[in-house]
């Protein structure tokens, strides 16, 4: 197997970068509501995906989330971003399959959508309650906020820079 | 971003999907609650009346939060967790929404009734 160097290379920037978003986002205060984040990593996954490819953004994906939580989190929040991000990634891989260049922000509503909902299954298994599922309501909302913003934002960065192949 | 049929489409799509969660949120909102029940990985730690104002101190293996009970309302007053979203949250007042702190595995909820009571 002849391994596509260039592509190694831009899926190790490509994961630098999503993991310093990532970093520095879980550093910002929180707004609205406690504990939603406006997602902008996915930003880096989302043009993963649309410029790279699907297996090159589960890359991403693995490597921002396993840094992520060395860098700025612990356990727990490991085992939220896990649940949440691999449900995200494989939904968006799959929306991607039908969702043409100029709708990448509704693929990424469908992300932050199942991103949420997933670490609202993380929270189940973690404290044992199904309380939170209240919760779900405010979530979805946000997820839509947050996804149509980080989703015009990895539009633009899917037009605007052209990787040479 | 111009707007295209099919941009149109989602648009709606997401707009009524927020529009059923807002009514979620409404139809879930009540102040019925009597008893303040504190949950650490889902078992029951302590069971306190809504009237009985004061600070309570959740100490487990994992950390420790402080509870307050004022005004029929609820909170977590102070915690010693990483992310402070417990803190955040600020007071509730009905059933609904708990406060929760994952790095503690608690959660905090106004029930209607003593749990006891419940035939679950």
């Amino acid at each position: 197997m002849k391994t596509d160097v260039k592509k190694l290379a831009l899926t190790g920037c490509l994961a630098g970068l999503a993991l310093v978003i990532f970093v520095v986002e879980a550093q910002l205060p929180p707004f609205f509501i406690p504990g939603v984040k406006p997602g902008l990593s996915n930003v880096v996954v989302l043009f993963t995906i649309y410029s790279v490819g699907r297996k090159e953004a589960f890359c991403v994906l693995l490597i921002k989330v396993l840094l992520g939580s060395v860098f700025a989190g612990n356990p727990i929040s490991l085992m939220f971003s896990i649940c949440g991000g691999f449900f995200a990634c494989s939904v968006m891989c799959f929306a991607s399959c039908f969702l043409k260049d100029k709708q990448i922000w509704v693929c990424s509503v469908f992300g932050a959508v199942v991103h949420n909902l997933g670490q609202l299954v993380a929270a189940v298994f973690v404290m044992e309650t199904t309380s939170v599922i209240a919760y779900a309501p405010y979530l979805v909302i946000a997820a839509i906020v947050t996804g149509t913003f980080t989703g015009i934002a990895a539009m633009m960065s899917v037009k605007y820079v052209k990787i040479r192949k | 971003m111009k707007l295209s049929r099919s941009n149109l489409f989602w648009v709606g799509i997401f707009l009524i999907v927020a529009v059923l969660c807002v009514f979620a949120i409404f139809f879930a909102q009540n102040n019925n609650g009597e008893t303040v029940c504190i949950y650490v990985e889902g078992e029951l730690f302590k069971e306190i009346p809504l009237s009985d104002d004061g600070e309570y101190v959740v100490s487990t293996s994992y950390g420790e939060n402080i509870v307050e009970i004022k005004d029929k309302k609820v909170r977590v007053k102070s915690a010693d967790c990483k992310n402070q979203i417990c803190v955040e949250t600020g007071w509730i007042s009905g059933e609904g929404l708990p406060i929760i702190c994952s790095p503690h595995k608690l959660t905090v909820e106004i029930v209607g009734k003593s749990e006891n009571d419940l035939d679950i």
